[in-house]
This record gives structure tokens, C-alpha cells and sequence, in this order.
């Protein structure tokens, strides 16, 4: 990172954006978390609490916004300062986004929780999924927060894996609703959880992307071109 | 055969069309090196900005553009600077058809004591002779292209000390480009003005870059950044950095360039 301002206002206001920006990071990592345990063990307690943190997600997300509108106008950044502000933007958004996804998985859920079969459904397959999503994430933060350009730079091929899992697990519920429409509701409730599992490791992706081009500058989004910043 | 720029400068722009090139340029107030090994190209009919720290050459070099320090003794330049192939810097070269050319306007605004119509027409009789309606015509030019006209126009018989700030530096431009000049050269031309007459000013210099060829020293980041279409950043007497505006000011090559634009240096 970048030593300091010589007027140290204007590293104060960076530091507050860093902050809300983390702490709304560790806010929808949670959310996420708790919803997926939610589908796997069937636990609508910690659903339940998914949606109670909506609320502080979407006013951190106002904060954060005018957080950010508030530093550009007092302080006119460039250079590194520019690029750090306008990725927080966007990460504001992703990171909000993230929660709604986490929201629709936590509503899912309960679906899922009262399906009389729900033993059948691919729930293990589903988890999978979700922990190279969740790795994306974490491993996106995480960059984020180091301004680690090289790890960032990882989480794009863990993109695939999510892609191909979500591939698979939707031939196999499009399968079961084919032969068994008993399983429709509860499966296209599967199927919604996956989507938004995909959704989430694309706003990690975004994530990481962000990162590359805080620290080095360049803009790698809508390229697969993140060899040049890789290890 | 000149070298490119490109070729010498810190990673400068690769330029087609130049209007101004600057070779191995030292100057020397006396025995203090005021500029060192300086090689750049500055692009025709667009604004080039210089910034950096106080003391750092970016007045002195525009000086040396249109050796303003030959009224001054003991300072002197080694190099070249080449307008329109011919180097400037020759001792045969005629000051004052060089200073026609390559026009400046300062950081205070500098009319002379005389009506707003004569600190206009005195410039162009220097150079020019013509008949009292050309001259008529080319001071309602002038001031047009300043962006002035519209304000003075029923006035011009009034002392150019009569007008504000802001109004008198447009006037100094007027009488800048009165002279049909190639190049201007702006020293902070807006540190003295409040922020209305600023912003006209801005406006006025990104419409006169398509005519001529402007630089331009500031010490306003943000300034530079509006108005320029290149930026040079100079440390004790060094060219550092020297690049599109919007590369400089996004992604600068240089530490010491992003260490000196985001605040962080000293």
C-alpha cells in the first residue's frame, strides 16, 4: 500500500471507506454462510437470521455510497487514490448483491426444509458448489483487504469449477422434475439456490477484479487476461 | 537528424505532429543548475502541462521557450530548442520575432498602462503595420478569441487597470494571440483569480489549443488534469515523468510522479 497523505484527513476518510467496506465484506460472507448451512442441515434458524441482516447490509450500502461521493468531492483523488475509491464503489455493490443472493438462498430454504423427500435432492452436490464459491469469496476479500493482486488473481479459475457444478447439478434436477413431479417445487427451489450460488461467485469475481486493477491499474474484467498479474 | 524525443525522455509519447522539441536542455542561473539533460516534445495544437514541487525548473523551462532569460545576465542555456526545425536557442536567432511567436502570459496579470484598444494594438505594431481599420478589426479579433469582447467592447478606450482580475488576464491572452502567435506559454495563469474567472479561463485555453500550442505551468493538479492533453513532472531540475494527461493521472510510470499527485510526497 501507499505511505501516507500528507494532509492525514484525507488518509482517515480512505481508512473509514476501507473499514465499512470490510465489515460489510465480513457481513455478507456471513449471510452467505448461514444460508448455505440453512439448505444443507435445514436449520430456518439461521435463515431467519440471513434476512434479519439484510436491513444493516442495505444501510451500509447507503453509508458506504455517500462515504465515498463525500471523499471524491472533498479530496478530488487520482492515481491510486481514484482507483481505490471507484473499486469501492463497485465493491459496495457487489458486496450488496451478494446479500440479496444469500436473502433468495435463505427463502429457499425453507422449500427445501418441508420437502418429504429431501433426502434425495443433491444437497451434498449443492454444498460443493458452494464451498468453491465461498473459497472465491473469502480469497477475494481477503485480496482486498491486502491489496494482493496475485491472490486476486486466483479467484477467476475457481470461477469455472463453480460454472461446470452448476452445469451438472441443473441437468440432474432438470432429470428428476422430468420423471418425478413430486420433486418439481422442492427442486426448482434446488435449482434457484444454485443459480445464486453462480450469481455469488460472479460478484467474486468482480471482487477480485476490482483488486487488480486498485493495485496494478489494469482492468481485467470481461478478459481472461489475469495471467500477466498472476504469480 | 534530431532524435525523437521518445528515444531520450522518461517513456514520453510518441508524438507525429510537434511543435516545440527540446534537446539536451541544462540551464544555469550562474553557477546553479537549473535544468538538467531536459528532452521532451511538446505537441502542436495541444495543452501540455508542467507541475512538480516548487523550484523544481517547470517556470524556468518555460522561460527558455521563449528565452525570457536573455533579459537576464548571468543565466544562460546549453541544448537545443527547435521551433519549426530552426533551434531557437542560436545566437542569430531575433528575439523579439521569437517572443511574437512563442507568446507568455504570468501568473499576475500584467496590462500595460494604457486603454484596453492600445495594450492590444501595441503588441501587433511592433510586427505589423496596418491601416487603422485592420487594426480596428484585429483587436475585436483579439479579444474574441479571449473571450472578452462582448465585455469590453464599448469600452476600449477605458485603462486595462480598470478591469478585474480575471478581465485583465484575458486581456493579457488577447494580447498574446493579437500577435498571431504559434505557441503560448501560460505561468499559472489562474493562481491569482477566484474560481468564476479560473473556470473561464480553462474554458478559454481549451479552445484556443485548437489554434495554438499551449503550455501551460500549474500549480492546481486538478487544473492540469482538466485542461492538458499531456503532463510533465519535474523534481530539481529533472524531467521525471512525461506522458498523456490521462495516464499520468490514473497510472503514473513513476512512484515519485504518483507520490508527488496523490499527496504523498515529502
Amino acid at each position: 500500500m501507499p505511505h501516507d497523505h500528507t494532509v492525514k484527513a484525507f488518509d482517515e476518510d480512505m481508512e473509514r471507506v476501507r473499514s465499512i467496506v470490510v465489515a460489510m465484506g465480513g457481513l455478507v460472507e456471513k449471510q452467505f454462510t448461514r444460508a448455505l448451512d440453512a439448505v444443507r442441515y435445514g436449520d430456518l434458524r439461521l435463515a431467519s437470521l440471513v434476512l434479519a441482516d439484510e436491513t444493516m447490509v442495505n444501510q451500509m450500502q447507503v453509508q458506504a455510497d455517500l462515504l465515498c461521493n463525500q471523499v471524491i468531492a472533498r479530496r478530488q483523488p487520482i492515481a491510486i487514490d481514484l482507483r481505490e475509491l471507484i473499486g469501492a464503489i463497485h465493491t459496495i455493490h457487489d458486496l450488496e448483491r451478494i446479500g440479496d443472493e444469500a436473502k433468495k438462498i435463505a427463502l429457499r430454504s425453507k422449500g427445501i426444509e418441508t420437502y418429504t423427500d429431501r433426502a434425495s435432492l443433491p444437497l451434498e452436490r449443492v454444498a460443493t458448489m458452494a464451498e468453491h464459491a465461498r473459497a472465491m469469496l473469502g480469497r477475494a476479500l481477503d485480496a482486498m483487504v491486502r491489496h494482493d493482486a496475485s491472490l486476486a488473481a486466483t479467484v477467476p479459475d475457481l470461477d469455472d469449477e463453480v460454472d461446470s457444478e452448476r452445469d451438472a447439478l441443473q441437468e440432474n434436477l432438470l432429470a428428476r422434475m422430468g420423471t418425478d413431479s413430486g420433486a418439481i417445487a422442492a427442486a426448482l427451489d434446488v435449482m434457484f439456490v444454485v443459480q445464486s450460488i453462480e450469481r455469488i461467485g460472479d460478484h467474486a469475481k468482480n471482487l477480485a477484479e476490482y483488486v487488480i486493477h486498485i493495485v496494478e491499474g489494469v482492468d481485467t474484467r470481461h478478459t481472461r487476461s489475469v495471467a500477466s498479474v498472476a504469480p | 537528424m534530431v532524435e525523437t524525443a521518445s528515444a531520450l525522455a522518461p517513456a514520453a509519447p510518441s508524438l507525429t505532429d510537434v511543435a516545440l522539441q527540446v534537446r539536451n536542455l541544462n540551464f544555469f542561473y550562474g553557477k546553479f543548475q537549473g535544468l538538467k539533460n531536459i528532452n521532451l516534445d511538446i505537441a502542436k495544437h495541444k495543452c501540455t502541462a508542467f507541475i512538480g514541487p516548487s523550484g523544481c525548473g517547470k517556470s524556468t523551462l518555460l522561460r527558455v521557450l521563449n528565452r525570457m532569460y536573455d533579459l537576464y545576465p548571468g543565466q544562460r542555456a546549453e541544448g537545443q530548442l527547435l521551433l519549426n526545425g530552426v533551434d531557437v536557442l542560436s545566437p542569430d536567432q531575433d528575439l523579439n520575432m521569437l517572443r511574437a511567436k512563442v507568446g507568455m502570459v504570468f501568473q499576475k496579470p500584467t496590462p500595460f498602462p494604457m486603454s484596453i484598444y492600445e495594450n492590444i494594438a501595441f503588441g501587433v505594431r511592433l510586427y505589423e503595420s496596418l491601416s487603422r481599420p485592420e487594426m480596428d478589426n484585429r483587436i475585436e479579433w483579439a479579444l474574441r478569441r479571449a473571450a472578452l469582447w462582448d465585455e469590453v467592447k464599448d469600452k476600449l478606450g477605458k485603462s486595462g487597470l480598470s478591469l478585474s482580475g480575471g478581465q485583465q488576464q484575458r486581456l493579457c491572452i488577447a494580447r498574446g494571440v493579437a500577435v498571431k502567435p504559434e505557441v503560448l506559454l501560460l505561468d499559472e495563469p489562474t493562481s491569482a483569480l477566484d474560481p468564476i474567472s479560473t473556470a473561464r479561463i480553462e474554458e478559454l485555453v481549451v479552445e484556443l489549443k485548437n489554434d495554438y500550442t499551449i503550455a501551460i505551468v500549474t500549480h492546481n493538479m486538478q487544473q492540469a488534469a482538466r485542461i492538458s492533453d499531456y503532463t510533465a513532472y519535474m523534481y530539481l531540475g529533472e524531467l521525471v515523468e512525461f506522458g498523456e494527461t490521462n495516464q499520468v493521472f490514473i497510472k503514473p510510470r513513476e512512484k515519485r510522479t504518483e507520490d508527488y499527485i496523490t499527496g504523498r510526497f515529502g
